[in-house]
């Protein structure tokens, strides 16, 4: 574990480095980044100027759940880039073949290979959004709420990865010409919002199938005045741990399966 | 012409090789349309599906949003991205030396590609799309026939925007983060995500002067007859304007790029 740290923090230095050689460029994308984020807040923003609240949910509740949904969302994004690329860069043109001969877990190699360190923005983003929000619902924030929000953080970008992580799979199986990646993308918007608007059905999806209404609205429930989330509101880590063992299962699946292209 | 023809079927014929992202295309556009339609439905829950908001019943809203999606499954293109990746690996200079215009190759492009669309991706999603949701139809013949002229100028108004944006490229070194800053701010703006009616009233005042709203709001509001008699030719009127200022727009700041352009020799 000590030694999977050390190498993560060299391999992190070494993605700051080849980025900070083009410094501007960074922060452009930093801020860019931060742009495409707002975007969406500004929607609610608007929703809200023009209608009280949403099937009884208020402004500064729906904000803390979509702002402590994007803290996760960007860690995600800071390790996920391989995922996405692990069919092309990795299947076919056969670099799994060198993470395979290094004394080191795959995935956790895989994972840290290359940072999208500018996703950033986002985490700093929901950072103030989920301030603004608790503030605004005049929150009294003790330690035992810090903690639950650290708790709510790493499962959440736990579960984004896990999920990530067992659609990659699917890659060592068959070449994955249609990209399912992108409709389990878009799942996630559903997660930002209060997920019993969705309907009986969606809610159900999104709590069971792919849980992204653990990443932030159930764990958010332990900050607002609502009964009838209680008990999954609590079972996020366990969800999270879950959801982990299962792509960790798939995972070495795939490996076990893998056959070299060879080139 | 003929190299406008050209390109419009090497832009047809480059997404045959992509086909099946459609299949998962159509689940996207449903999983984007299902999100506003039950936000939209949310919102109506007090006040009843037959109450009024700012001048739309929930159907309204419902047809306004999803219509927006079917439109944007068919003029959608990436030729912001590919004139910026042009640029960034200097395969721009062949255009200096070709015999047509750079935004005639890419406008081809970028139709083959929507004439794609129509076909592979528009078609279906808008049977999923009426099957699932609550659309209504066109206020009359007449607001169907205004729609497809300004769904087809939405194309044009679209592609000019992305080409102007790719010639970003030209000033900065990466693009990824504008191109996409650009895509969430016009889908605010178009309309696309919330009718303007719904809007600040500042940002929908300043939303009038502004060509994004000819994207998506302009097409829909035209197809749900929101425009009495004379008012929907002067939409119109006004898209057109904006494709021709956007083409000229588009037209000169090639040129102005063209001329300082600096490439290392590769």
């Amino acid at each position: 574990m000590r030694r999977t740290l050390a190498l993560y923090t060299g391999f992190f230095a070494q993605s700051l480095k080849a980025r900070m050689a083009y410094k501007a460029d960074f922060f452009g994308e930093i801020v860019a980044s931060v742009l495409a984020t707002a975007a969406g807040i500004v929607f609610v923003l608007m929703l809200f100027h023009r209608v009280p609240d949403l099937l009884g949910w208020q402004r500064a509740e729906v904000f803390l759940i979509y702002g402590l949904s994007l803290i996760p969302f960007g860690l995600f994004n800071v390790i996920s880039v391989n995922l996405y690329e692990f069919a092309d860069r990795y299947i076919i043109e056969g670099r799994f073949d060198r993470l395979l001969l290094r004394p080191m877990p795959t995935l956790a190699q895989l994972l840290m290979e290359k940072s999208r360190l500018t996703a950033i923005g986002e985490v700093i983003v929901g950072i103030v959004v989920a301030a603004w929000a608790s503030v605004d619902l005049g929150l009294a924030w003790g330690v035992a709420d810090f903690a639950w929000t650290a708790v709510l953080v790493v499962s959440g970008a736990v579960i984004y990865t896990a999920v990530f992580t067992i659609l990659s799979c699917l890659s060592f199986f068959f070449e994955d010409r249609i990209g399912v990646g992108a409709p389990v993308w878009n799942l996630i918007m559903f997660g930002r919002f209060p997920v019993p608007i969705f309907g009986p059905w969606i809610g159900a999806v999104l709590s069971w199938v792919v849980p992204f209404a653990f990443v932030s609205f159930y764990p958010a429930t332990h900050f607002l005045d609502k009964t009838g989330y209680r008990t999954l509101c609590y079972l996020t880590p366990v969800v999270a741990i879950g959801i982990a063992v299962v792509a960790l299962a798939f995972w070495r699946i795939g490996v076990r399966s893998y056959r070299s292209t060879g080139s | 012409m003929s190299a406008f023809v050209a390109f419009v079927r090497a832009g047809f014929l480059r997404l045959l090789a992509y086909r099946l992202r459609y299949v998962t295309g159509i689940l996207t556009y449903t999983i984007h349309v299902s999100v506003y339609y039950f936000i939209w439905r949310a919102v109506f829950a007090h006040a009843g599906t037959d109450a009024t908001l700012r001048g739309f019943r929930l159907e309204e809203i419902t047809t306004y949003v999803a219509l927006g999606w079917v439109v944007r499954s068919f003029h959608f293109n990436n030729i912001d991205r590919e004139i910026a990746a042009l640029v960034q690996e200097g395969h721009i200079t062949s255009y200096l030396a070709r015999p047509v215009h750079l935004l005639t190759a890419m406008t081809g492009l970028g139709a083959g590609e929507s004439l794609f669309r129509i076909t592979a991706f528009t078609g279906p999603i808008s049977l999923v799309i009426v099957g699932l949701f609550p659309v209504r139809g066109p206020e009359d013949a007449l607001a169907f026939v205004l729609f497809l002229v300004s769904a087809v100028l939405s194309f044009l108004v679209l592609t000019y925007l992305n080409f102007l944006i790719g010639l970003v490229a030209f000033v900065t070194r990466s693009t990824a983060g504008i191109i996409s800053a650009k895509n969430y701010a016009m889908q605010l703006l178009s309309g696309l995500l919330m009718p303007l009616a719904f809007f600040p009233d500042w940002l929908r005042e300043a939303s009038a002067w502004l060509p994004f709203r000819h994207v998506s709001h302009t097409p829909v509001a035209l197809y749900l007859g929101r425009f009495d008699g004379a008012a929907a030719w002067q939409a119109l009127g006004w898209q057109v304007l904006w494709t021709a200022a956007l083409l000229a727009l588009s037209v000169g700041a090639w040129r102005y790029f063209a001329r300082r352009l600096v490439v290392q020799g590769g």
